[in-house]
């Protein structure tokens, strides 16, 4: 199972579910983070974590340990729509 | 208002309306659109959570205004949004239900917007959505067609550009005119429909989606953009070596300015107190009177209004950071170093602030929505050296430290290593602690770090200069009237018990000591500062100066200092340093001021050339009490700098970490872990100090 920690900046992946309970599982949902949505990972922090996120149309930030818990559907690739150039921005080690 | 021939005002009951909403839709500007400053700010029954309430009057109806806590959903995570659920719910102490409920909905994320707003119209209560950020929607090519999304919601949804007020009185209309709404079509089918496979928690945020996701479908229309301008910014602003460039010189610029920038604010703010007083002086006789009013009340308001310029300075830049949405930016470049203490990015502002001063800084950490991260940034920032400690160090590593250089470099010398391992020192142990607390005190579940990163905005004037205001004026109200009380208590603790008799035998005493030791000292240098000393004490300054020195060590506090002497002397000090540790406690910049009076030297300004070298002059003569040994060695000023550097020895920095934490527990508890940790890290560098240095 791929999470959503092992998608490449720049690239989309769909998400298939969260896993866990807890608050931060909770949060993420809310958040947007909903099994079916698109999310993009747009770049990382300077030292890798967190990451910067795009999902129904905004902006935010996890940590990489939980990214760990969305899991996705094998990666869309780099998406071309909105933030068009971001995926000749950054590419960063994991 | 109508009045009545008896005089009495006869209106309307207030309507109490609740202004709900996501984190950085515009909230705030909203508020003051509507309601102008606040009329009531002040905590909710039991929490440190703020509880802002602002009163206008529209068509004749007086209404209140509750600007509830940013919040995401209605399960809440946090005690902030704690607060805003269980006001809606009228499950609040003493707070019944709100008539009305303001959701305000952003138009560039109505996506996820309209999660906390279908819940909340699923409450009942008569509801308006009020859509912000039109504009800023436009410019993203989003279109949002309001009389449908109204149809969609069973509720009111007005537009609004709240900086430039288009459209508040259409919502201030549509708020008096609001009905119960219907219940949203298809919310419940949607929710209704989810896999039960899901778990419960998921269950609700994937039918709420669901049902959300074809309620704009039809109503956001997106016209494509090319690249937005957020898009730009975010991508050299959170660009790897371009973010972090930026970050460091925004930084610098916060750091240097509540630093280098207040001090002649500061400087102001003390000879406008000094002069005063000194008026003050000069019209009341002399006597416990005058030097109450004077030394207690005047010199007490003088040091609480001195730390405005810092506390005024860092809120304007955190307001305006905040207002543009760099402040999350700074704390996602910065979160990975704070993790591994277990903080987040959050805290890295409120702990650099620190640097400065802790008292702004300890403020800051209302920026922290986390509570558990708030707290513990608070206790670990009267870790980070103040300025306050740097005129300690810097008297200090310039009369005591060899000024030679290291390993042959000629620029790089021993006092300025001492200096920056003072420094380091304060953040290392905060990180120790850190590692320590949240393994023991504040064990538990990690909390949820899942931050957004708002569009960049223009940052409203209004709302910055409010945000300064407020700050200002929660410090002057609420811990201001605490450090003044605490000033007069230890004006009181420093000039009492008022024995002449003991004062005079302590003269003498002096005087008879440096006879003693003149007669038997070979050292030229010494004879001669000691033959000063004595004759110092024939002149009415010399002898004055004394008198009040001697009065300081036969006050309360001296006593204490004598009392506690056994504790101290392991760190290699004599009774008059644990004096002057002890009677710094009003603040820290006081110390040097403190160790004038003790050794006798009256009111110095040591931060002056002359003022600097004559207590230099002084402490390098001192010694043990009926001995020849001098007190300030290499070992003593290290173990003095390393007590300075960790201590809690700061009255006006607790009174706030009470005020900030809602509690006297923290502000007593971290006094005592800092005491507690100053002297040990005092005891190890005097006694490995002497070890190896003799």
């Amino acid at each position: 199972m791929t999470s959503l920690k092992e998608v490449a900046i720049g690239s989309t992946a769909e998400v298939e579910l969260i896993t866990g309970s807890d608050p931060t599982s909770e949060r993420l949902l809310e958040m947007g983070i909903t099994p079916g949505v698109l999310i993009t990972v747009i770049g990382a922090a300077p030292l890798g974590c967190p990451l910067e996120l795009e999902v129904r149309g905004y902006r935010l930030s996890i940590r990489r340990s939980d990214a760990a818990r969305v899991a996705v559907f094998p990666s869309l690739g780099a998406r071309s729509t909105r933030a068009g150039a971001m995926s000749v921005r950054r590419s960063l080690p994991r | 208002m109508n009045v009545t021939a008896a005089g009495v005002a006869e209106s309307p009951p207030p309507l109490t309306v609740a202004l709900l909403g996501n984190p950085n839709t515009g909230k705030s500007t909203l508020f003051s659109a509507l309601a102008g400053i606040p009329t009531r700010v002040g905590n909710y029954p039991g929490v440190t959570v703020e509880e802002k309430v602002g009163r206008f009057v529209h068509a004749g109806r007086p209404i209140d205004l509750i600007d509830l806590p940013g919040t995401y959903s209605l399960s809440p995570k946090s005690p902030d949004e704690k607060v805003a659920v269980d006001l809606l719910r009228g499950r609040l102490a003493g707070m019944p239900a709100p008539d009305r409920i303001v959701i305000v909905v952003d138009a560039t994320n109505l996506e996820r917007n309209l999660y906390l707003a279908s819940q909340a119209i699923e409450i009942g209560l008569p509801t308006v959505i009020a859509l912000t950020l039109g504009d800023a929607a436009a410019d993203r090519g989003i279109e949002v067609d309001a009389a449908e999304l109204s149809r969609r919601l069973g509720c009111g949804v007005v537009p609004v550009v709240a900086p430039r007020r288009q459209g508040i009185t259409r919502l201030a209309d549509a708020i008096l005119a609001a009905l119960p709404p219907r219940q949203p079509e298809g919310l419940a089918a949607a929710l209704a429909a989810v896999d039960p496979a899901q778990p419960p928690t998921a269950r609700e945020a994937i039918g709420r989606y669901a049902w959300i996701e074809r309620v704009i479908e039809g109503v956001v229309r997106r016209r494509p953009v090319a690249r937005t301008i957020d898009d730009r910014i975010d991508a050299v602003v959170t660009h790897r070596v371009w973010g972090t460039l930026l970050f460091a010189l925004m930084m610098l610029a916060v750091f240097t300015s509540i630093f280098w920038l207040s001090a002649p604010l500061m400087e102001g703010i003390s000879f406008g107190v000094d002069t005063f007083a000194e008026v003050v002086r000069g019209l009341l006789p002399e006597g416990a009177v005058r030097s109450l009013v004077v030394d207690g009340v005047i010199a007490g308001a003088g040091s609480v209004v001195v730390f405005i310029p810092q506390i005024a300075l860092l809120f304007f830049w955190i307001a305006l950071l905040e207002g543009c949405g760099y402040l999350s930016r700074a704390a996602f470049l910065m979160d990975r170093l704070l993790v591994g203490v277990g903080l987040s990015g959050k805290s890295f502002i409120p702990l650099l602030s620190s640097f400065a001063c802790a008292i702004p800084g300890i403020m800051a950490a209302r920026t922290i929505e986390n509570p558990r991260d708030r707290l513990l940034t608070i206790l670990l920032a009267p870790l980070m050296s103040c300025s306050a400690r740097l005129p300690v160090y810097l008297l200090m590593c310039g009369a005591f430290v060899p000024n030679v250089p290291l390993a042959g470099i000629p620029w790089l010398r021993l006092p300025a290593l001492v200096l920056a391992s003072l420094y380091a020192l304060g953040v290392i142990v905060a990180a120790l602690a850190a590692f320590v607390l949240t393994r023991t005190v504040f064990r538990g579940p990690p909390q949820p770090f899942v931050m957004e990163l708002p569009g960049w905005r223009w940052p409203q004037p209004g709302i910055v200069l409010e945000r300064v205001r407020e700050a200002t004026w929660s410090f002057l109200s609420g811990a201001g009237t605490t450090i003044l009380a605490m000033s007069v208590v230890l004006w009181a603790l420093s000039h009492y018990p008022r024995d002449e008799a003991a004062v005079e035998a302590e003269v003498a005493s002096e005087r008879t000591n440096l006879r003693v030791r003149l007669e038997g000292e070979a050292d030229e240098a010494t004879v001669a500062d000691l033959a000063a000393a004595l004759e110092a004490l024939d002149t009415p300054e010399g002898l004055d100066a004394a008198r009040r020195g001697a009065a300081q060590r036969c006050s309360f506090l001296g006593l204490a200092g004598r009392f506690i002497e056994p504790v101290v002397r392991p760190l290699g000090w004599d009774w008059r340093l644990g004096c002057a540790a002890i009677a710094s406690f009003p603040a820290r910049e006081v110390v040097l001021g403190t160790l004038g009076v003790i050794y006798n030297l009256g009111d110095v300004d040591a931060g002056s050339e002359e003022g600097g070298t004559a207590l230099v002059r002084r402490l390098r003569a001192a010694t043990w009490d009926g001995s020849r040994r001098k007190v300030f060695t290499l070992p003593v000023a290290l173990s003095i700098m390393v007590f300075f550097a960790l201590c809690a020895q700061c009255s006006s920095t607790l009174v706030v970490i009470g005020r900030e934490t809602g509690s006297w527990i923290w502000p007593l508890a971290s006094f005592s872990a800092m005491t507690v940790l100053a002297w040990l890290g005092a005891l190890v560098t005097y006694q490995v100090g002497t070890f190896f240095g003799g």
